[in-house]
Formats: C-alpha cells, structure tokens, sequence
C-alpha cells in the first residue's frame, strides 16, 4: 500500500466519523458535542446538517480513493476534490469569525488585536482542523492527470 | 479602407468573443466561461492605422441558421451591416465544430479574418492547428490568439485590412488530392461535386478535409483540471461538490454581507445620521419631514422610514454589501467555468419542468438581481421554455438585494423561506409545463474547461454589475420610500388596508399593516421587507408576509424587462399574462399552503 493511500484512508476514516456525528446533531439526535472532551474541536453552530453531508462525502471520496488505488489520476483527482470541500467549508467558517470579529462595535471602529485573535482561538469545527492536514493532496497537482 | 465598415466579432458562444472585444476595444464588458454571456450586442470603436471603424460583440452563434433569439440577433447583424468585415472567433480546441461556422460564413460572401482563440490551451490538449495551411486552405487570414492574455490581438488588429472573401469552391480546390476523397456523403453532394453551403453535411465533409490537412492531433494525459470537470458532472461526487459549492457562496455571502452591515453600517446609521438628521433636518411635522426623515421618534434606521433614513439605509447600508458579496462568488463561478457543470448536473431536474440545465444560468443571474436573470432568458429556445423560466424567476426567485435584507432582519428563517420558495418554483413549474402550450426541446449542454478565474475579469464584471445597482436600483429605493409616504399623506394607505385587510387577515394570516409593504414592493422588494420589520408580528406571521412580498409582484425593473422581452416570446400579453395570473395563482396557492401548513402545526 502506498504511503499516501494509509494516509488519505485514515484521514477519510476520520472525516466521515466527524461528518456522520455532525449530520446526526444536524438532524436533532442528542449527541453530546465532543468539545468538553477534545478541547479544540466543536460540532455545533448554523447549517450543522449541511456541513456534516459535505465532510461526509469528502471522507467516503478520502476513501473510496485510497481503496481503489491512487496510483490512478481520477483517483488523486476524488481526493483532490474531497481536499476543496473540505477548504471551502473551512475557509467560509475562518472567515466568518474574522469578519465577525473585526468591528469594535458601538465605541470604536476595529476591536483590538488581541479581541480579534481571540475570536480566531479554538474551539474549531472540524473542516478547519482537517484543512491544513488535507493539504498533502495539493500534491496532485504538481503531478497533473499522468501516473 | 476606403469607407468605414464595421468590424463584427462573430463565432459560437464561448469561444472569448467577449475577451477578444475588450482587448480590441479597450473595452470592459462581461466574459465569463460559459455560454450565452452575451444576449445583446455591445459596440466601441477600433483604432486603426487609418482612423476609427466601430466593432461589434455580437451574441454567440452556432451556424447562420438561428436556433434562438441571441442567435437571431447575431445573424440579424450580419445582415444588416453594410460590407462587415467579420472576425470570426473560433475556439482552437474544437476548431472542427468552428470552422463550420466559417465555412458558412464564407459560402455567403462575407469577408472574414480568422482568430484562432485558446491557441494555448488547444497546445496543452495536443490540438495542433497549421495556421499558416489553415489561412491557405481557407484563403482568408488565420491569426493565433489567446483573448484572454492578449496574445496575437496587434496581428489579428493588423490583419483586419486584409479580410477576403472566399469561395467553397475555390477551398476545395486548394485542398491537397488526397484529402478530396474525404468526405463522400450519403446524398452525393460530397467532395468530388460542387460543395453545396447549405447542406449541412457536405459542409462537415468540407470541414472534416479541411482539419484532415491542417490540423494534427497528438495523445495528451488528461490534466487534474480535466479529472476534475468530469467528476463535477457526475452525479455521485458532482451533487456532493455542488452543496459544499453553495454551502460556500451561502455561508461567504452570509459573512460579508453581516461584517458591513452588522459591524458598521447599523451603527453608523443608527447611533450617528439618524439622530443627528432627526434633530437637524427642519420642520418637524411637516410633510417634507415626514417624507425624507420619517418617524422622527424612530430609533433604527429601518423604522424611521424617510427617504434620508430608511431609504438610504436600505440601498447603501444594507443592499449593497450583501450584493457586493453575491456578486463576487457568482463572477467567480461563472469565471470558473462551474456555472455550466451545475447546468449539467441539474439537467434532469429541469427537464421536468419542460426547461433544460441551462436555466440554471438566468436562475443564478436572478439571485443577483431578476433583470439580467430575465434578459438571460434569450438563450433559450422555444417561446415556451422562455415564458416558463422568465415566469417563475420574477415570482419565486428573490434577488440578491432582498436576500441581503432578509438576512439582516430574519436570518434564522431566511434558509427556510429559500427552499420554501424554490419548491414552488418546481412545483409551479411543473403545472405550467402541463398547461402552456409549445415545445421544449432537447438540447447538448456545452461544457467549458475548468479555468482558474482571472481576478482582472472577476474585478471588472463586479465593477459593472455594482455600477449598474447603484445607477438602476438605488433610485428606485428612494422612489419607493418617497411613493410610500406620499401615498401615506393622501390617506391612499388606510383605505388599501382596509379594504384589503379581510383577504390579509383571513386568507394570510397576517395584519393589514402590511399593506405599505405590498406597495413598497412594487417598487422594490429589499425595501417592503425592511419594512415588515417595522411591524410588529407573530415570527410566523414575518415569514408569512416575507414569502407574500417575495411572490407578489415582480418589482418595477422585473416587470419593465417582461415586457420587453415578451415582445419576442410569444407576445406582451400572453408573457404579461400569463406571468401575472401565475403570480395571482401562486400567491394565493403557494402562500395558503403556508398558512395551512402553519396552522396543522400550531405555530400560525
């Protein structure tokens, strides 16, 4: 077995266990949210339904590519798009904090600094913890469709 | 040149007509990649070594035969100028399907010069086109360019001298000997008699000996970008990708359109103009106070409902980012040549309501904003399909300005009046397939490649669009305030919502107050649901009278588009109509399944 189909196989593994428990919190199940017990990770907030679909097809394409082999491109390429889910998702949420942080409210137009990097502290959802480790797939583009 | 022709850019849709007219013209129109950017013709004026001669966008096209009402327009161009030179813009990596359209264009008499455009990309998928052999064999001008970077523009602007008329005949006597026995078709009108230009096959057949001689093909490993364009139009990995899409374009849109609005534009409205224009504006009491300020007791800027109030509240405070971000990600799709796969992908889906995936493209538009969704509506191809989707876009599609007021005010039901609205447009379109009269026709989506956008062209395409709101609609938010308030002051309001108050009440569910609403959204819907909030009401009854605002009436600019655009599908009434019984039909339909919906489950 290739390196990188272990580590997509076990990254895949893990998503989609977070994109199942998010898409049954999603639906109303009274699963207990795990960030008392992992203190950096959170599955809550708005359209929790919608992004545990999205982790949970990016983990079944993690893999379904690692199973079938990624020494095929369309393979790499199943990854690769699992990879931009996973940062769009991501990157939305990033910014959402952001911008929801920079206004400073009635008495001043920017909050501080350190208010700032305080809203961009954990807990983090899922996606944005899983968004730097899937950034090894950004190797397949170097390597482009051939084998 | 000795008079002044016109310079026409012609070829099929998406082949960069629209980058190659602005890098010509200096211009900034639209391009996007996909097809049917351009539904009407832009014009500028090219500079020539001799003087300035006007240049043309015209509507893409795929053959002189229109299939369409874009198409129409480019083949009525061509008809109407006097002496054109034509620019016929052919996408190198399908040069075959291209050059039909040249062929054509040269069998009727036209003088063309060639812009062989994507010449970068047609080398990366092993297409290898001899232009030099190209320009013989044609007996026109071939020139090599790359639209979108500039490449080759200067020799195809030198070249423009040089378009030349040319014969079938004459092509086929160029053709090399072996390539005459290429093309034999089944009713004898191939290359061994005279070439008939009008018979589409024996064109192909002149086509196919064409490419035979001037174009190779090498084997090439498909790219990432290619991978990755299939399994966006698979449905297993395709459908996923699209949520996670507009998951994105939702949750990006949400994020801006709150930083400005929430994070300063509230403030500043509400905690600096409103009290110091409340105070400082003369007159309290009167009239001219009441029609720009409003309330002056009000203490936010959507109660205060004056044209200096609420009026520029709405338009600058709150619609404007909120667009300004719907914009942004829907350049960037479309740039990303996304926007057609999604065609693709919802093709069936479509189908059953008697219109194909391309709808998709006037339905995004009209998230934007429902006039250009309209417009879009030309590329279609039946006056069916076009009186469907221009129907069911201007009742049950919210723009983007009202999306953005929506979010501001309710954005824990504004997901849910989303999809509520959505269903109706199936289900409604459903009906309507049943009951309208006409053909919908099956038709071959066009896919684009997979492109990185280019940031130049996303800018450009937000600046016009954000251009184009602040000249077109935020007038019309003032208006509406103005009209309002007027209407309040002759007593017109009262005696609307009294007389309208039983249906409000009885069939709705909602209070008469909503009546100003109802007027303020014929002028502009952002603007009638800024201001329900202003009303006090159960959360059902806000979602009740927000669904009512967003079916009711297509605001003015809609309504001004349909019309013009009913002129040339099927007619004014028919389009008018029709749309408006459908909006009485929805209205009261669509919106007392709500009501009842409500009502079995205890919260109406």
């Amino acid at each position: 077995m290739r390196l990188d189909e272990a580590y997509f196989g076990l990254l895949g593994a893990a998503v989609g266990l977070v994109g199942m428990l998010a898409v049954a919190r999603g639906l109303g199940l009274a699963v207990p949210d795990p960030q008392p017990t992992l203190a950096v990770l959170t599955v809550s907030g708005t359209f929790l339904l919608w992004r545990g679909v999205i982790l949970l097809s990016a983990g079944a394409f993690y893999l379904y590519g690692a199973t079938e082999g990624l020494e095929d491109p369309s393979m790499r390429a199943r990854v690769f798009m699992a990879s931009l889910m996973i940062w769009i998702v991501a990157g939305v949420d990033l910014l959402g904090r952001l911008l929801g942080a920079i206004p400073g409210g009635a008495d001043r137009w920017v909050a501080s600094g350190s208010e700032i990097l305080a809203a961009m502290g954990p807990p983090y959802s899922p996606a944005v913890l899983a968004a730097p480790l899937v950034l090894a797939a950004l190797a397949y583009r170097s390597q482009g469709g051939s084998p | 040149m000795s008079q002044s022709p016109t310079v026409l850019l012609m070829g099929h849709p998406n082949v960069g007509k629209s980058a190659l007219f602005n890098r010509l013209a200096g211009a900034s129109i639209s391009e996007s990649n996909y097809a049917g950017t351009t539904v009407e013709y832009t014009e500028s004026q090219l500079a020539l070594d001799d003087g300035t001669v006007p240049i043309v966008d015209v509507p893409g096209t795929f053959s002189l035969e229109p299939k369409d009402r874009a198409e129409a327009v480019a083949v009525e161009f061509l008809e109407d100028a006097s002496d054109p030179i034509v620019v016929c813009v052919v996408d190198a990596t399908r040069i075959e399907r291209g050059l039909n359209l040249v062929v054509e264009l040269l069998d009727r008499g036209y003088g063309a010069v060639v812009a062989l455009n994507m010449w970068d990309e047609a080398r990366q998928q092993g297409v290898d086109v001899d232009a030099e052999t190209l320009s013989d064999l044609l007996g026109v001008p071939v020139i090599p360019t790359v639209a979108t970077e500039g490449v080759g523009v200067d020799d195809l602007q030198s070249t423009l001298d040089g378009a030349q008329s040319s014969s079938l005949a004459a092509i086929r006597e160029r053709l090399p000997p072996d390539g005459s026995d290429l093309g034999g078709v089944a009713d004898g009108s191939g290359l061994d008699g005279p070439v008939d230009g009008s018979n589409p096959a024996a064109r192909w057949d002149l086509v196919d000996a064409i490419v035979e001689s001037a174009v190779t093909y090498r084997e090439t490993a498909p790219s990432l970008a290619d991978h990755l364009g299939r399994l966006t139009v698979a449905p297993k990995t395709g459908l996923p990708f699209a949520v996670a899409v507009l998951y994105g374009l939702w949750a990006f849109f949400s994020a801006v359109a709150g930083f400005f609005t929430d994070g300063y534009f509230v403030p500043l409205f509400d905690d600096h103009w409103l009290p110091w224009i409340q105070t400082a504006f003369p007159g309290e009491g009167g009239w001219l106070y009441f029609l720009l300020v409003g309330d002056p007791a009000a203490t936010n800027s959507f109660e205060a409902f004056g044209v200096l109030t609420s009026g520029l509240f709405v338009a600058i405070g709150v619609v404007l980012p909120a667009i300004l971000a719907l914009y942004l990600v829907l350049a960037l799709l479309e740039d990303s040549g996304y926007m057609a796969r999604l065609a693709v992908l919802l093709d069936a889906a479509f189908h059953r309501i008697g219109l194909h995936g391309y709808a998709i493209v006037p339905m995004v538009l009209s998230f934007g904003c429902n006039v250009p969704g309209v417009a879009a509506t030309r590329t279609l191809e039946t006056d069916k399909q076009r009186f469907l989707t221009m129907t069911l876009l201007s009742v049950f599609i919210p723009c983007g300005a009202q999306l953005g007021v929506m979010m501001s005010l309710i954005p824990q039901y504004t997901g849910y009046i989303l999809l509520y609205l959505l269903a109706g447009f199936f289900v409604f379109g459903a009906i309507l397939n049943r009951l309208v009269p006409g053909s919908s026709p099956e038709v071959a989506v066009d896919i684009p490649p997979l492109r990185q956008p280019r940031l130049a062209n996303v800018g450009t395409k937000l600046s016009l669009r954000l251009r184009g709101f602040m000249t077109s609609a935020v007038p019309f938010v003032l208006a509406g305030v103005g009209v309002v308030n007027l209407l309040y002051l002759g007593g017109a309001v009262d005696w609307l919502a009294t007389a309208l108050g039983p249906v409000l009440s009885g069939w709705f569910g909602v209070p008469q107050e909503t009546v100003p609403a109802l007027i303020a959204g014929f002028m502009r819907k952002d603007l009638a649901i800024a201001q329900l909030s202003a009303i006090s009401m159960s959360p059902f009854q806000t979602v009740m009278s927000v669904v009512m605002v967003s079916i009711y009436f297509p605001c003015v600019a809609t309504f001004a588009m349909l019309i013009k655009e009913g002129r040339t599908s099927g007619g004014v009434l028919r389009v008018v109509g029709g749309a408006l019984a459908t909006l009485v039909a929805a209205l009261f339909l669509w919106g007392g399944l709500l009501r009842l919906g409500g009502t079995l489950l205890g919260v109406a």
